[in-house]
């Protein structure tokens, strides 16, 4: 039975990817807030995307070896319908939590930069809004329309990098390394779990109109958001210096930097429209995936139904779940996500592996 | 009991089935009769003895044994062909009638019109004299000739009024089916353009055809077109808007899912990229499907005047697509809730305009626009003599003197205007109706939310676009999905030597347009010096 009938090509795919890594640089970006001294920031951005290649590929592989599935498919398949269930709900909530961060995090953006006066609720019930209407036209619509998208938010990110030409000094990057290479961990840690959303790709991967394109199109994906995220950390640091780590939103501020001539200024309100866009995208394909996978678990036999109640369980979570945009970035620092991301993915991954392992050694006897 | 049965299942047959059968297939499913007098009867009953129905008598042969009835409607038919073609061949006739029968010697010999059809059926005379036949009966023979002898009058071909151009063909399509194909056959001479003919419509018989280049054109979206045009049993189609409603993707959608359009330069064009025109009898608006985003910001002169003016034009029809649907909410988000994106002297200058206006800005918004669309129906509606009359009290009573008794601000009286020629440049007007009609939620959206309400709006219409197809294209085609080969004709226009394939997402049958290396290039070798050069 298929629940989604819409195929999806891989540079859509890429589209997706790129899209979602986009929202959390652009808005909050917990590479840099709070990191002390923020010099290495980039270094970090580095390593961990060295680090999120094999994850990439474990991803990539686990849904070639068991092809036309769905990871919460494959995992009632590999590891018994009550195991793989459990591990699919992991897959789930951690998709939920995901939702509520993405939610909570533009809209305590939008409130603090563009709309003080407005209470956060507001944004964060349109944004559901338009984006489950987005998740239920499926996912061909809207990763169609990501892929256009692609376009705009990438030169945008491109306006952003040029533009402040004026008050970038490469040398505010130094000194490098100053606590030793050892002190990059912590930071790497923090900064990957910004790929381990990927996990969603377990669930896109089988709609893909032409498999053998998942590996390259997602790797290009991967490498093109981690260019993207190393050279913000780059510019933030030679446009601000050391004072870095103290802004709430560092690509934002970098915005704010623009003006060409004394006219062309405040181009910042543009980038609430390629917010919005980005993060439309990357809720719907969320909430897209949420519902798949949910009427996966239940065996349902469509999903489209589930998409609002999802995005309505998330509003109330979202409000509830921070106080403050403070609380949301020392959370998305390393206080916590970081680590619960990582243990989210091994408890997930971990565990169909070794099934997959298993099987294969008993074919093989 | 199977008596009651039979009658249910009549009653759910016609429910089912619509009208047709009950319409057509009661009284007038019947032979034609021998006698002369009770065909007589038949056909002028069922005309409900009409004034414009001719029934004529004559006699056939030298004896005069032979009595003739031709029926025809006038003013359907051509009155000279009538006399040349059949009266005057039937009287002339002092030969002897042969000894076979006389609706052979007529068929054979006697008229002179072009098409002349044996029927049986009274259903096809009473056809064929509504369509602007002649039929010719005989007495005490059960058959009839059809005469082809139609000529209505009609308009003449003229130049189209809503799509103008600078350059490029003048002619547009007339109200009469026929024309407008010849129009098309003369454009493409290839007997590979085909047009398949179908009656739409129980009681109107309208006339449908749909056009195509056989080995072009995807026949998938062929036989598409056919199931949707087949399956409509509606008792008449008026206009091709009317068919539109029938058979397009999305019925519920604002935007427009077929192009409708009057150049038949434009269909021949859009026919020889693969894809299919349907033309109706009785409307000189072809509908061109499957339908292409962009396709409604192409005007056809893009492609004869040079590709840079082209592109250019393109680009600048992409900039007022935007004006016309977002300035308006724009002002209003900016003016309401974004003071600090303006330069500091503007804001004042607008501030100091507006200190009079008792309204907010999206009063004032709503107010114009709505004022200017009443203008605007208005001109379309008035009869010529008084347009001057609307135009003067349009710039005076809301131009000036609404600004001056500060009703409205002179910057939105300028916004409005802005966004009113913009919305003029759309070249296909179906689209620029439903772009004035997005305006308002737009407008009410800013006024609510500001800019984020504005982009709410533009995602909600861009997911509603992308989820668009028109006979299973996808609506947006070359920019989502993206295919790059086909960005040669959106936003700009390529010179047409570059333009190699045709747009891939139609499915054409024939990719490849033209060669390669079309380029004009300066003749290779340089050419001999001459003495004194």
């Amino acid at each position: 039975m298929q629940l989604e009938k819409g195929r999806i090509s891989g540079r859509q795919m890429m589209a997706l990817i790129i899209l979602g890594r986009i929202v959390s640089i652009m808005i909050t970006f917990p590479l840099i807030t709070g990191l002390s001294p923020v010099q290495d920031a980039w270094l970090a951005g580095l390593v961990s995307l060295a680090v999120a290649i094999p994850f990439l590929l474990w991803i990539i592989k686990l849904a070639e070896w068991f092809p036309d599935k769905t990871i919460i498919e494959y995992a009632i398949e590999a590891l018994g319908p009550f195991f793989g269930r459990i591990i699919g709900a992991a897959v789930l909530s951690y998709l939920i939590w995901d939702i509520v961060v993405a939610t909570r995090s533009i809209g305590d953006s939008l409130t603090v930069a563009i709309m003080p006066d407005t209470p956060i609720l507001v944004f964060i019930i349109v944004l559901l809004a338009i984006a489950a209407n987005a998740a239920r036209c499926g996912l061909e619509v809207f990763s169609r329309m990501g892929e256009n998208s692609l376009f705009v938010v990438l030169a945008f990110v491109l306006l952003i990098w040029v533009l402040p030409y004026e008050k970038t000094d490469f040398l505010r990057l130094k000194p490098v390394l100053s606590q030793g290479p050892l002190w990059l961990i912590r930071p790497s840690i923090s900064s990957f779990s910004f790929y381990t959303e990927l996990i969603v790709l377990g669930l896109i991967v089988p709609y893909l109109n032409k498999r053998d394109e998942a590996l390259k199109y997602s790797l290009l994906g991967l490498l093109i958001s981690g260019v993207i995220l190393v050279v913000f950390a780059i510019l933030v640091v030679a446009v601000f210096g050391p004072t870095a780590n103290g802004l709430t939103m560092p690509p934002y501020s970098l915005t704010r930097m623009i003006t060409i001539a004394r006219f062309f200024e405040r181009v910042e309100a543009i980038s609430m429209g390629v917010w919005l866009l980005s993060s439309g995208i990357n809720l719907a394909t969320l909430l897209w995936a949420t519902a798949i996978g949910l009427a996966q678990i239940f065996n349902l036999k469509g999903y489209r139904f589930l998409v609002y109640p999802i995005a309505a369980l998330a509003v109330p979570l979202s409000v509830v779940a921070f106080e403050s945009i403070v609380e949301l970035e020392r959370f998305l620092e390393y206080d916590m996500w970081g680590y619960l991301s990582i243990i989210m993915v091994l408890v997930i991954l971990l565990p169909l592996t070794a099934a997959w392992l298993f099987r294969r050694l008993r074919s093989d006897a | 009991m199977s008596k009651i049965l039979d009658i249910l299942k009549n009653m759910l047959k016609i429910g089912r089935r619509g009208l047709k059968e009950e319409m057509e297939q009661g009284a007038w499913n019947a032979p034609l009769s021998n006698s002369l007098e009770t065909n007589e009867d038949t056909i002028s009953n069922a005309f409900g003895h009409s004034g414009d129905l001719v029934l004529r008598r004559l006699r056939l042969g030298s004896a005069h044994k032979h009595e003739i009835l031709l029926v025809y409607i006038d003013g359907l038919v051509d009155n000279n062909l009538i006399s040349t073609a059949v009266i005057k061949g039937i009287l002339s006739s002092s030969k002897r009638v042969s000894l076979g029968s006389p609706i052979d010697f007529l068929q054979e010999q006697m008229i002179l019109a072009g098409s002349v059809k044996r029927v049986s059926d009274l259903m096809e005379v009473l056809g064929g004299i509504s369509t602007g036949h002649c039929v010719v009966l005989v007495e005490d023979y059960c058959e009839a000739l059809v005469c082809g002898v139609q000529g209505a009058e009609h308009r003449g071909i003229q130049e189209p009024t809503t799509e103008v151009v600078v350059r490029g063909p003048k002619e547009g399509f007339t109200e009469v089916l026929r024309i407008n194909t010849a129009m098309l056959r003369r454009k493409i001479g290839s007997p590979r353009l085909w047009f398949e003919e179908r009656e739409v419509g129980t009681i109107s018989k309208t006339k449908v055809s749909i056009a195509y280049i056989k080995g072009v054109a995807s026949q998938s979206i062929v036989e598409e077109v056919r199931r949707r045009i087949e399956r409509i049993t509606t008792d008449t189609i008026n206009e091709s808007g009317q068919l539109e409603e029938y058979i397009e993707d999305a019925p519920l959608s604002p935007f427009p899912t077929l192009i409708r359009t009057e150049r038949p330069d434009r269909v021949a064009g859009e026919l020889m990229e693969g894809r299919v025109a349907i033309l109706t009898n009785g409307t000189p608006f072809a509908l061109i499907l499957p339908a292409t985003f962009s396709m409604y910001l192409t005007a056809s002169e893009d492609y004869y005047e040079r590709y840079t003016v082209g592109s250019a034009l393109r680009f600048l029809r992409l900039i007022t697509f935007f004006l016309s649907l977002t300035f308006p909410s724009i002002y209003v988000a900016i003016t309401t809730f974004h003071q600090e994106m303006l330069p500091t002297s503007l804001v004042l200058a607008i501030a100091a305009q507006r200190e009079g206006v008792p309204f907010p800005a999206v009063v004032e918004a709503l107010l114009m626009e709505v004022a200017f669309e009443i203008l605007r129906e208005a001109g379309v509606r008035l009869p010529m003599v008084i347009g001057p009359a609307i135009s003067i009290v349009g710039v005076l009573i809301l131009g000036q003197a609404a600004v001056e008794a500060s009703l409205v601000s002179s910057a939105m009286i300028i916004v409005v205007a802005v966004t009113a020629i913009a919305s003029f440049t759309t070249p296909i007007y179906s689209l620029g109706i439903s772009v004035r009609l997005l305006r308002f939620p737009l407008i009410i959206l800013a006024s609510t939310l500001g800019l984020f309400g504005v982009f709410v709006g533009l995602f909600m219409l861009l997911i509603h676009l992308c989820s668009l197809r028109s006979f299973g294209v996808p609506y947006l085609e070359p920019l989502a999905p993206v295919v790059f080969s086909d960005f040669k004709d959106v936003m700009i226009r390529a010179p047409w030597w570059a333009m190699d394939t045709r747009p891939g997402l139609i499915w054409t049958e024939r990719p490849t347009l033209q060669e390669k290396q079309l380029k004009p290039r300066p003749p290779k070798a340089p050419r001999k010096r001459r003495k004194g050069e």
